[in-house]
């Protein structure tokens, strides 16, 4: 079975302070208790996207790493201009076998459940035993910090995922889906600025993510008490709070945890994983932003799977 | 359905507003109520999912008091 072995990851020690930066827009309680992010990390404007992937690969156990047959990364904001990929410039910084395959997946937030599906499915149909996965979207590269929708927000962080024959975690049956007409809800525009209609985002995230959780419930024959925890993407804490509402679970079972480090996209969600403390049985992770995208999958411990 | 000021109050306890929702009345605007931007998108969904109206029109972005809101949703049902 291939699935999740371990989990690295970097987050660069520079911290900008959002109770500082941002006292003419917002006062500290909103930051707090609204936005959820009081600081966000932030790499050294010398540090590329594929930097910032060979320094979470350097966090993974050391006994992770061997005989990798192929790499991707996950990322919106790659090295330079996007071309070459990203991977295959990280395929030499890993000092890689040729016999090694790297490409990238060009998603945002919702990149992470995409990219396990994807990798899973190539490296069987491809009799892959070792593959890493890496997400790393520095949105440091694109945002304005003076922007009150977007400039308090976002954190750079990279991470990568062992998938092997030996895993930790099973991955099941996702659920999947786009709201192509709101793409430009979230992107760069003609001027080159990013822009985030925040509106929009919220209530494509609250409205969509719940029924995307009970969908994936579904699809693989659980029900929502079978769920020892949720790790939703850290967009902010408003909206993690709003989708656990409409979900009806507490606050232990769906946390908000990006408070020091930010909303790191497609590297949120393997982040919390690779902090969890309990041994956890059953696991959903639901991605959601860019595109507008999202992708919500269970993932199981393996000694819980039957069969 | 005829959509009430009471109903619109109640869509704010709905939403967990920790302002007091005895002193808001049709004058009072969102500021003075100490509703944020986040608890303002949340009430606009809560009431677009409610009451079945879409709160879009380009002059809605304009709309700052609870008077004007109930205005513009009574307009627009």
């Amino acid at each position: 079975m291939i699935g999740i072995e371990t989990i690295g990851s970097y987050i660069p020690a520079k911290k900008i302070s959002n109770l500082k930066e941002s006292s003419k827009n917002f006062d500290d309680s909103f930051i707090k208790n609204k936005i959820g992010i009081e600081a966000f990390a932030i790499k050294d404007e010398d540090q590329e996207t594929s930097d910032l992937c060979l320094n979470a690969y350097k966090n993974l156990p050391k006994n992770a790493m061997h005989n990798i047959g192929c790499i991707v990364v996950c990322t919106q904001n790659p090295d330079g201009y996007g071309l070459p990929h990203t991977s295959a410039i990280l395929h030499q910084k890993l000092g890689l076998d040729e016999n090694c395959a790297a490409f990238d997946i060009s998603l945002g937030c919702s990149g992470y459940v995409y990219s396990l599906s994807i990798i899973k499915s190539f490296m069987i149909e491809n009799n892959i035993r070792n593959g890493l996965l890496f997400t790393c979207d520095p949105y440091s590269k694109i945002v304005d910090r003076n922007d009150k929708n977007t400039g308090l927000l976002f954190g750079d962080a990279a991470t990568v995922t062992l998938i092997s024959e030996n895993p930790k975690w099973a991955i099941g049956i996702c659920d999947w889906g786009t709201r192509g007409a709101g793409h430009d809800a979230i992107k760069i525009n003609d001027n080159n600025v990013f822009t985030m209609n925040g509106r929009a985002v919220f209530n494509f995230a609250v409205q969509t993510i719940p029924k995307s959780i009970e969908k994936t419930l579904k699809k693989n024959n659980l029900s929502i008490d079978d769920i020892d925890i949720f790790l939703l993407h850290q967009a902010s804490k408003y909206v993690i709070e709003i989708i656990r509402k409409r979900l009806k679970v507490d606050e232990a079972h769906l946390p908000f945890k990006a408070g020091d480090y930010g909303n790191t996209v497609s590297s949120s969600i393997p982040l919390l994983l690779e902090e969890l403390e309990s041994d956890f049985n059953n696991i959903i992770i639901s991605g959601f932003g860019v595109g507008l995208s999202w992708g919500t999958t269970l993932l199981s411990k393996i000694s819980s799977v039957s069969g | 359905m005829e959509i009430t000021f009471a109903m619109l109050l109640n869509l704010l306890k709905e939403i967990d507003f920790e302002g007091d929702i005895t002193k808001i009345t049709e004058e009072t605007s969102f500021e003075e109520a100490g509703l944020d931007s986040l608890e303002t998108m949340n009430l606009f969904l809560e009431i677009e999912e409610k009451f079945h109206i879409t709160l879009a029109d380009p002059q809605f972005e304009f709309i700052d008091s609870f008077g004007e809101l109930m205005k513009f949703i009574k307009k627009n049902k």
